[in-house]
């Protein structure tokens, strides 16, 4: 007979070291009352950082993360994940298979938010390691992967437009809120000087959010999870737009649309 | 050498969608209208008439439509993998969604986005398609051992998968994945030997596992397949969800023809908080 133990002690229980829900009575997450301690005392933002981290963090700096969050979901459906939103709403989807389709179209590593400020954070993490051994930038650059002879670090490339407009007001509201610019967000900057002397690549906002929360002490998967939802916004926007208007007239499509590249007609032997 | 340019855009994007897969013939009267579709060349009304499912569906991937062999291989991998079964964590997920009434079309998504995962989802089976591919050439009992005395089994608790879509399942060889893959597996070793490399690899492989309480897991068997047929790792993702879909629905659609109470709800004291306690 196989030990079967560790699943017998997990067979009608559930273990949670994150938090409980007493019916009636009240609900603990990470030890803090919901109640009576976070309700009314602390912000959204602050409630789901502590959910999504085990990290109560201060209200500025939720409110920091905030403002990173409205720069992550425009109204703009030609954004990928906005786009397949207003599919959704074309096809008179629920808004909530919308935002759950625009949410998982956004888990990208190309774009999105959420699993590029975890490669963006892990990749800093290790340059500034690396930095911090005295080894200069450009050698750390060169350890990077290329494409087209150019170094792909994510959070230093905007795929769409070279300038990102989110970088003023991230700066401007780092100083509002009362926040120093820690040593990842010195570090990153330090990168994309170079970068952008040497291959024309800058610093985006994905870069800088993501060197600031490795300055509040967050890992990787930390910004992962902070991020997950963060192009909901829009994508309900998205799907606002499209919702109301008749069938497949979103970005109608005309057969001659699609170039097609495969083989010509053959019988089936 | 300085890559800098003037350029504002770091991407050019293409004037128009490109796909090798789906031809459409516009009718006369309406550019927007289909009048004929043609799938990797062949007449869709043609594939209508003389094609099966599962011709189709690895013509749709492949790009050509299967042997007889093929295609008996794949449609008895895809009676194998029909039902997770309920205790299976996607299929779960799709009854406790059908059982709090939760829309009807979201089952399907619920349960896939499960399936997706890197341990008993579609994601360990694409890593086990690249694990076959990397170690195919290599002796099934050497490579055991070398995995074997790498592994460090005691900082691991519950479940070991030794590599992708290999392991233990609940602490036991899975003895029905391993008697399923006999049965997916034998008439096509039986018929092709020389052909059928992959699949005599895998099962060897296994024997050598079952020494150390390790065998088959369902995603390996579904790799040892994609693998014989050739099938890339990133297209094995969605063909295990293909695959395993049905169940999950089946068991999540079940589910709401029944009373929000038909399924436990664990008590305040099943629910175990271990975590930080504040004064």
């Amino acid at each position: 007979m196989s030990d079967s133990s560790f699943w017998d002690k997990r067979n009608q229980s559930i273990v949670n070291s994150i938090g409980h829900w007493q019916g009636g009575v009240d609900v603990t997450i990470e030890g803090y009352s919901l109640t009576t301690e976070l309700m009314g005392k602390i912000s959204y933002m602050q409630l789901h950082i502590l959910n999504a981290t085990g990290k109560l963090v201060a209200r500025n700096v939720a409110d920091w993360i905030e403002i990173n969050l409205m720069g992550l979901s425009y109204p703009d459906s030609r954004i990928w994940c906005n786009q397949i939103a207003a599919h959704a709403g074309d096809t008179h989807s629920s808004s909530v298979a919308a935002s759950a389709a625009a949410i998982l179209s956004a888990d990208s590593r190309a774009y999105g938010g959420s699993q590029t400020t975890f490669s963006c954070m892990s990749y800093l993490q290790l340059a500034y390691q690396e930095f911090k051994k005295h080894k200069c930038v450009e050698t750390i650059v060169e350890k990077a992967k290329y494409k087209n002879g150019k170094p792909m670090i994510v959070g230093f490339a905007r795929p769409i437009d070279r300038e990102d407009e989110r970088l003023a007001p991230y700066k401007e509201n780092l100083k509002n809120l009362q926040l120093t610019q820690g040593e990842f967000l010195e570090f990153a900057y330090l990168l994309s000087d170079y970068l952008d002397n040497k291959f024309n690549l800058s610093i985006n906002s994905g870069g800088f959010a993501s060197a600031f929360l490795l300055d509040q002490g967050f890992s990787p998967d930390d910004g992962y999870n902070i991020k997950a939802f963060c192009v909901i916004s829009g994508a309900i926007a998205s799907y606002r737009n499209a919702r109301p208007l008749p069938t497949n007239s979103f970005l109608p499509m005309k057969c001659s649309d699609i170039e097609y590249k495969g083989l010509p007609p053959r019988k089936i032997p | 050498m300085n890559n800098k340019s003037n350029d504002k855009r770091d991407f050019l994007y293409a004037g128009k969608t490109q796909t090798n897969i789906l031809l459409e013939i516009p009718a006369k009267t309406n550019p927007y209208i289909s009048q004929k579709n043609y799938i990797h060349g062949y007449d869709l009304a043609e594939l209508v008439s003389q094609k099966s499912f599962v011709d189709t569906l690895l013509l749709l991937f492949t790009g050509e439509l299967p042997s007889l062999a093929d295609k008996k291989l794949f449609e008895r991998l895809m009676v194998a993998l029909i039902n997770l079964g309920p205790r299976h964590p996607a299929v779960k997920a799709s009854m406790v969604a059908g059982v709090s009434k939760t829309n009807t079309e979201h089952l399907l998504p619920i349960g896939l986005n499960v399936l997706g995962g890197e341990q008993n989802g579609a994601l360990e089976v694409a890593n086990a398609v690249s694990f076959i591919q990397q170690h195919l050439p290599q002796n099934p009992q050497q490579l055991t051992n070398n995995l074997v005395a790498n592994y460090q089994a005691e900082a691991v608790q519950g479940e070991v998968h030794l590599v992708a879509g290999f392991g233990n399942q609940y602490g036991s060889i899975d003895e029905l994945c391993q008697s399923l893959a006999n049965r997916v597996f034998q008439p096509y070793i039986e018929n092709n030997t020389k052909q059928a490399a992959v699949l005599t690899w895998v099962l060897e492989f296994c024997q050598c596992l079952n020494q150390h309480n390790l065998g088959l897991l369902k995603t390996g068997l579904a790799a040892a397949v994609f693998c014989q047929l050739g099938i890339p790792a990133r297209e094995s993702i969605g063909l295990f969800q293909i695959i395993c879909a049905p169940g999950i629905f089946a068991h999540g659609v079940e589910q709401t023809h029944k009373p929000i109470t038909a399924m436990p709800m664990l008590a305040d004291e099943q629910h175990i908080y271990s975590g930080n306690q504040r004064a």
